[in-house]
């Protein structure tokens, strides 16, 4: 009995000392590198499980877990002004030209719901985030099933989103193809409210009270900004950040009226206080009403910058149709827009035959060339 | 005169020759000439973006005919349903979005390269061949042009070039063996897919991997790898995110076509067994007859 | 030409495997001419099928027909491949009562069935051909290189093929008989007349040893090939409509070939008889007729077992097109029929005999058509397949052009008997 008992203790002994020395030797193997992926920190060791799913990894057959998207590897927290601002992707730079991937609009888009790990699911214990690529080959085919190859990784990145957002999956949005001729322009990527932006409604008119007595209303008429000046958000709205609309509740950094008076001022920079400040709201914009002179019915289409200039740099045009129209040929220009239509023998004739010196603003009269005026009307055709 | 007993001996072989063909539903399940390691491609259809891209890479790799790269960025094909055909092996179909979601799925349809396939049972010269490593492939110098793969398909995938007065062929996905098989590269499709909804690697792999996708994310798939147990599998898989008769596939059961067709012709005429036993049964009858006859007129006088 | 046939026929030796049954040629023993409306309005359309048949050889599948990669197999199969086939089953079942079960009387059918059969099987051939998309490659079934055991098609294609050799061979006796005594060649040739002919004595004396080698040969592989022909559609069980796709489909098609091969016996030889302005056979097509109406049921009660086997029966009830089409098939070509036969007095009037006898053929045809036409249900068809009319004008074409043959043959060799035997019959 005794005997058996002492084999016993001895036998539990051996079992206590070595087994902890087996499940140690699992991870203090002396050959393995102590780097930070699996010593991150003196008290923290990783448990191998939670990478690999083999019991004996090795550099070439590696038997890694699939990644945990989301957290498990992401330590630390970064500000979004500590990233970059721009990343150029141009590792996989064949078909396409470089992306230009704006950086911190999307990190401060992501700063709004998951933060970095939205798209960073891995970083050092020291927080340092290493590029795609150090895992993620940009060899064409991935080299573990599990694991996505550096243009899947990028493009499962991105569509994820960009599907969810705009629905559309045009290439062009990011990428510029190499061929000459055929590429697309990259979008502005300061312009966090255009083309990729599900649309946004807005109120068409502002009015804003003011405490500048001489004219205390401001009407801002939006929809005219957009719809007739041919503005894009971006010309305005530049600078501004998701969480402006996105979170209403956040605290953000209230306008000053400087600021308003710098963006309208960067186009309406000439005019007096009282273009904007007015006693009571002012109308719509009405081109007749402004300029003196009706769109109707011929200018109507006409896009503004085509006779004025960008707006900032705004200018009035001439009222001689030469002006614009300063490529028209004999036979080219339809002078029945004008509401004449000019009759045989005159469609011929060329313009400055009648408008002397090309003055389209001197009505021609007969005499200048037939000895006395002409029948029925004094007319060199038919009006409308 | 035939007499009634008589004739119950002719519809009884009759009877008996093809009862042989009810008998010995052996499974048939993979070739069993199949390579462990065959290839196979997968297709993750909720990855896919429908860039259409895919389309494009095999056209221009089996010299289709094509526009350039960004004519397909054109998504008004989705408004309707299409099918491969001889001039595209493979298209992709957009499926409304699930219910709650926002993002549509899309399908690429190509041939699955069943393990078993009933279009290579069906051939009657051996123009199409499964290969043990995978593709099933097309020789059109060796196809008499009888069509009995289309009519053999159940997923209704070969395509034939019916424009084509003299030298038509039977249109189809090969997986692009000439790169697979000779060079071990992905095929064209799998290595332009920018998502990498496509994965190209050993059958046995990916089927690995895609039931590990079905188990880590429950809510986005629907717990099927088409393409595992389907008319006896097939090396193109397939996990999506509704039941596969939503993105129109068949409802086929899990046994190829082709079992039938075989068990009968194996039961027939494995070693002319049948048509020799018929033959057999004939001479005797013939001889009897014969004796019997001139029994009778020997007997008449 | 027509003028020394009548000449040359005007005695002609005793059959000699068909003992005391003799049969003759038309030419010369007939009063009706070769040509009548009705033969010329055959004639202009098998001249028409043949134009066709070639346009097609040159023009291709997609101009001719209105196949598609849903309906890749149209009315050239169906109709000229599938329905020929099956009614050129005469050939097997009146060599099977006449020569192997040594039935005596039946001898005088044997021929003109022999002959529909080689006729049948020649233009199956040529309808495979225009079917084909690369026809020129047909000789690659031949080729054991390529040949390919798990296909359907190609035992089909290969008995189809030895068969008809074998068919070609069954009939060389008919043209030795001829011929024999009467080889008589223009000119310097005519020295070659003692030559020839002793040749062809030769010929029929072997023939006459190794026939019955043949004959046995060609009921096994009619047996082979007619139920091959079911079992190629049973590749498409998710295709087929379930009234029609039954892995016992093989079957079911040996069984209807039984029925109408000598359903088809009797129709073409009562058709004949009136054509040539002969008395109808009745004597023997009487007794024939009574074997039908057994083949008939076996055939329907393996169709019913199978539908209520497989569960399908329900939707013979159900109804559409497709079970319209399935009724039709068994009534009219079944049912109806059976019981047509089954009636001793029918049995012995010719219209009767000759309706019901009409009727199985309609109904195998419409069997055959509907098992790869009508049933065929494809997974993403945009559309019912319906024939151009260029695949319909080649099948009337083709089948003009049969019978043009077959009356061309029956002129020219003796394979009718002749007339006195039927009235002392």
């Amino acid at each position: 009995m005794r005997k058996s008992s002492i084999i016993r203790l001895l036998f539990l002994g051996l079992i206590l000392i070595v087994v902890p020395n087996l499940a140690a030797g699992q991870i203090v193997d002396p050959k393995h590198p102590k780097d930070s992926k699996h010593f991150p920190s003196a008290e923290k060791v990783t448990a191998c499980v939670s990478c690999h799913t083999c019991e004996k990894p090795t550099p070439d057959d590696p038997c890694l877990v699939n990644c945990p998207r989301h957290g498990a590897h992401f330590y630390g927290h970064h500000e979004v002004a500590e990233g970059p601002e721009i990343v150029i992707i141009d590792q996989l730079a064949d078909l396409y030209r470089p992306v230009v991937f704006a950086h911190r609009l999307h990190a401060e888009m992501s700063n709004m719901t998951g933060g970095c790990e939205n798209c960073h699911h891995y970083s050092e214990q020291s927080g340092v985030i290493p590029p795609c690529r150090e895992c993620h080959d940009a060899a064409k085919g991935p080299v573990s099933l599990n694991q996505p190859a550096l243009k899947g990784a990028y493009h499962r990145q991105c569509m994820n989103c960009h599907r969810d957002w705009s629905h559309a999956s045009a290439c062009g949005f990011c990428h510029e193809q190499v061929h000459e001729g055929i590429g697309t322009a990259v979008p502005d990527t300061t312009d966090i409210v255009g083309i990729p932006h599900p649309n946004i409604t807005s109120p068409p008119t502002f009015t804003y009270q003011t405490t500048y007595e001489e004219g205390p209303v401001v009407t801002f008429h939006h929809v005219d900004h957009v719809d007739n000046f041919g503005l894009n958000c971006v010309d305005c709205h530049r600078g501004d950040s998701c969480s402006r609309c996105h979170e209403p509740e956040k605290p953000k950094a209230q306008k000053t009226r400087v600021d308003h008076v710098t963006t309208c001022c960067s186009c309406h920079g000439q005019r007096d206080c009282a273009f904007c400040h007015t006693e009571q709201s002012k109308p719509r914009f009405e081109h007749t009403r402004t300029a003196g002179w009706a769109l109707e019915p011929h200018h109507t289409d006409v896009a503004c910058i085509t006779c004025h200039g960008s707006p900032r740099d705004f200018r009035t045009p001439s009222d001689k149709c030469t002006s614009c129209h300063i490529h028209w040929e004999v036979g080219e220009f339809d002078h029945g827009v004008t509401g004449l239509t000019l009759s045989e023998d005159h469609v011929d004739l060329d313009c400055s035959d009648c408008h002397l010196e090309m003055n389209f603003s001197v009505r021609p009269s007969c005499e200048d060339c037939h000895d006395e005026p002409m029948s029925p009307d004094r007319l060199p055709g038919i009006r409308k | 005169m035939v007499s009634r007993r008589d004739f119950l001996k002719i519809t009884g072989t009759a009877a008996g020759t093809a009862a042989l063909t009810a008998v010995g539903a052996e499974a048939s399940a993979p070739h069993p000439d199949l390579d462990p390691d065959r290839f196979g491609v997968l297709t993750d259809t909720t990855l896919c973006i429908g860039c259409r891209r895919c389309e494009w890479a095999c056209a221009e790799q089996n010299g289709l005919p094509h526009g350039d790269l960004e004519s397909y960025g054109d998504t008004s094909v989705f408004d309707e349903m299409r099918r491969p055909n001889a001039e595209a092996y493979t298209v992709v179909n957009r499926y409304s979005p699930p219910a709650g979601t926002q993002q549509p799925l899309d399908v690429k349809v190509q041939c699955l390269h069943c393990e078993h396939p009933a279009c290579v049972s069906a051939c009657i010269v051996g123009a199409l061949e499964k290969s043990p490593m995978g593709p099933v492939t097309y020789d059109a110098w060796k196809c008499i042009g009888c069509r009995y793969c289309l009519v053999a398909c159940p997923f209704q995938i070969p395509a034939y070039e019916y424009a084509e007065p003299l030298t038509p062929r039977v249109m189809k996905c090969t997986m692009c063996a000439e790169r697979t098989l000779k060079e071990g590269r992905a095929p064209a499709c799998v290595e332009m897919c920018p998502p990498e909804a496509l994965v190209f690697g050993p059958r046995f792999e990916l089927l690995e991997l895609a039931h590990r996708r079905l188990a880590e994310n429950p809510g986005r798939y629907h717990p099927e790898v088409i393409g595992e147990q389907i008319v006896g599998g097939t090396s193109w898989l397939m996990i999506t995110d509704r039941p596969s008769a939503e993105i129109d596939i068949p409802d086929l059961p899990n046994e190829s076509p082709s079992v039938i067709t075989e068990t009968i012709q194996h039961g027939i005429f494995k070693g002319f067994t049948g048509p020799l036993m018929l033959f057999g049964i004939l001479s005797i009858l013939m001889k009897s007859s014969s004796d019997k006859r001139k029994e009778k007129e020997d007997e008449n006088g | 030409m027509a003028d020394s046939m009548q000449q040359d026929n005007a005695a002609l030796p005793d059959n000699p495997h068909d003992g005391h049954h003799k049969a003759q040629p038309l030419f010369g023993n007939s009063a009706v001419p070769f040509f009548t409306p009705g033969v010329i309005v055959i004639a202009i359309l098998a001249a028409a099928g043949l134009i066709t048949f070639a346009v097609r050889l040159f023009l291709g599948l997609g101009a001719m027909t209105n196949l598609n990669n849903q309906y890749p197999w149209g009315i050239w199969i169906g109709i000229d491949v599938a329905s020929g086939v099956a009614l050129a089953a005469g050939g097997f079942t009146m060599a099977f009562i006449a020569h192997i079960m040594n039935n005596e009387k039946y001898h005088v059918l044997v021929r003109p069935a022999l002959l529909t059969a080689a006729i049948g099987y020649t233009f199956v051939a040529l309808a495979v051909v225009v079917d084909l998309g690369r026809y020129y490659n047909i000789w690659h079934v031949m080729m054991p290189s390529m040949w390919q055991g798990n296909s359907a098609l190609f035992e089909v294609g290969m008995c189809v093929m030895i068969y008809l050799t074998v068919l070609y061979i069954e009939f060389l006796p008919i043209v030795c008989e001829r011929f024999i005594g009467r080889v008589n060649l223009p000119g310097i040739l005519g020295k070659l007349n003692g030559f020839l002919d002793g040749l062809l004595r030769i010929l029929d004396k072997t023939l006459s040893r190794v026939m019955s080698f043949f004959i046995i040969a060609g009921v096994v592989l009619s047996c082979a090939h007619q139920s091959s022909l079911g079992t190629l559609m049973a590749i498409a069980p998710s295709k087929l409509y379930p009234l029609w796709f039954t892995p016992v489909l093989p079957l079911l098609f040996l069984l209807s070939a039984f029925a109408v091969g000598l359903s088809m016996a009797v129709f073409e030889s009562i058709l004949a008889s009136r054509s040539f302005k002969r008395p109808i056979e009745m004597h023997v097509l009487s007794p024939l007729a009574r074997m039908i109406p057994l083949l008939l049921v076996v055939y329907f009660a393996a169709k019913v077992i199978d539908l209520v086997n497989r569960d399908a029966w329900p939707l013979m009830f159900e109804a559409n097109f497709r079970s319209m089409m399935f009724w039709i098939e068994i009534v009219v070509g079944v049912v109806i029929p059976a019981f047509l036969f089954l009636s001793h007095r029918l049995r012995r009037n010719p219209v009767w005999l000759f309706s019901a006898a009409a009727m199985v053929v309609f109904g195998v045809v419409l069997n055959r058509f509907n098992v790869f036409v009508t049933g065929y249900i494809p997974p993403y068809s945009e559309g019912q397949y319906f024939p151009a009319w260029t695949e319909i004008l080649l099948t009337v074409g083709m089948i003009s052009l049969i019978v043009l043959i077959y009356r061309a043959w029956v002129f020219i060799f003796p394979v009718l008997p002749a007339e006195e035997e039927i009235e002392h019959a």
